[in-house]
């Protein structure tokens, strides 16, 4: 997330999502990146693009993004992720225009997904400001 | 894909903060001609310090904001967040971050403070996008001031809070 406009500081930016599912099949599932200890954002600079071929095949974040991949517990469940638990993204204390850590979501969708267009799902960044 | 999603986004606003000292001195959020009083323009060194993380100077968050203006004024006897007036509202329409809203059925929230206690706060702001499933953001991200965090700590122990948690909800604050 990008900050910039006025303020003194912002800080503590943490995110969830709603109860929404998609029809992504049994196996299938949404999931974020996660850490064994500290914020499980990635900094900017850290981020991997997924790779693989559109429409076919993907390479998971638990295997393919370096910045979570040597994690214990590598992916958690991004519906577990609720406004009255979100997850710590960046901790970092910031007092200049500048960009937080990224939240790294990837889908996941089984063979017996059902094809079709999916509603948006509302995620939200909860972020405290002085 | 990576997305970039921008803070902050236009936040409805329907109280600023206003603090009156002991020599009955108000101070608040906005002066009279709508320019913003941000907490970095009247803290001392002492409400800050520097972040191991990257060396640069922060704040200390819930420290006392009003130290420096209290040597002049007194301490800060009453804190109270004022609903806008039309009058506000024109004079912060420049504001690029913030929607003032003027709701003339909402009263103001004040809470006095006592000798052994002084104030300080912090403001929970959210931002909500739609997420499609391609990873797209869909549509304007939404902003909302969903929380003011009051605490009233000791000036002996700083450590000893009272924490008021003014939640916005349904277009209206309500104190817990």
């Amino acid at each position: 997330m990008n900050f910039s406009g006025t303020f003194t500081q912002v800080s503590n930016i943490r995110h969830y999502t709603d109860a929404t599912t998609w029809t992504w099949g049994t196996a299938g599932g949404l999931v974020r990146g996660n850490r064994d200890t500290g914020d499980i954002g990635c900094p900017h600079a850290s981020y991997v693009q997924a790779t693989g071929t559109p429409g076919v095949t993907g390479n998971q974040i638990a295997v393919s993004h370096s910045y979570y991949s040597g994690q214990t517990t590598k992916t958690t469940n991004l519906l577990l992720d609720t406004s009255s638990a979100p997850a710590t993204i960046d901790s970092s204390l910031y007092t200049t225009t500048g960009n937080s850590f990224d939240v790294v979501i990837q889908v996941s969708v089984d063979t017996n997904g059902t094809q079709g267009v999916q509603a948006a799902k509302t995620n939200t960044f909860l972020v405290d400001e002085v | 894909m990576s997305n970039i999603l921008s803070y902050p986004v236009k936040v409805p606003q329907l109280y600023y903060w206003d603090v009156e000292f002991e020599d009955k001195t108000h101070y608040s959020q906005f002066d009279s001609s709508g320019n913003e009083n941000l907490v970095k323009d009247f803290i001392s060194e002492e409400n800050t310090f520097i972040d191991p993380r990257d060396g640069n100077r922060k704040v200390k968050t819930f420290s006392n904001y009003f130290s420096k203006l209290e040597q002049s004024h007194g301490n800060v006897k009453m804190f109270s967040l004022l609903p806008f007036t039309e009058e506000q509202k024109i004079k912060c329409e420049s504001r690029q971050d913030m929607v003032i809203v003027v709701d003339k059925s909402i009263q103001a929230i004040t809470k006095e403070i006592p000798n052994d206690m002084f104030v300080t706060f912090k403001k929970e702001n959210t931002v909500g996008y739609g997420m499609s499933a391609k990873g797209d953001i869909v549509g304007e991200p939404s902003g909302k001031l969903t929380k003011f965090v009051l605490v009233l700590c000791n000036r002996e122990n700083p450590q000893v809070q009272t924490v008021y948690n003014i939640n916005f909800q349904v277009e209206k604050w309500e104190l817990t």
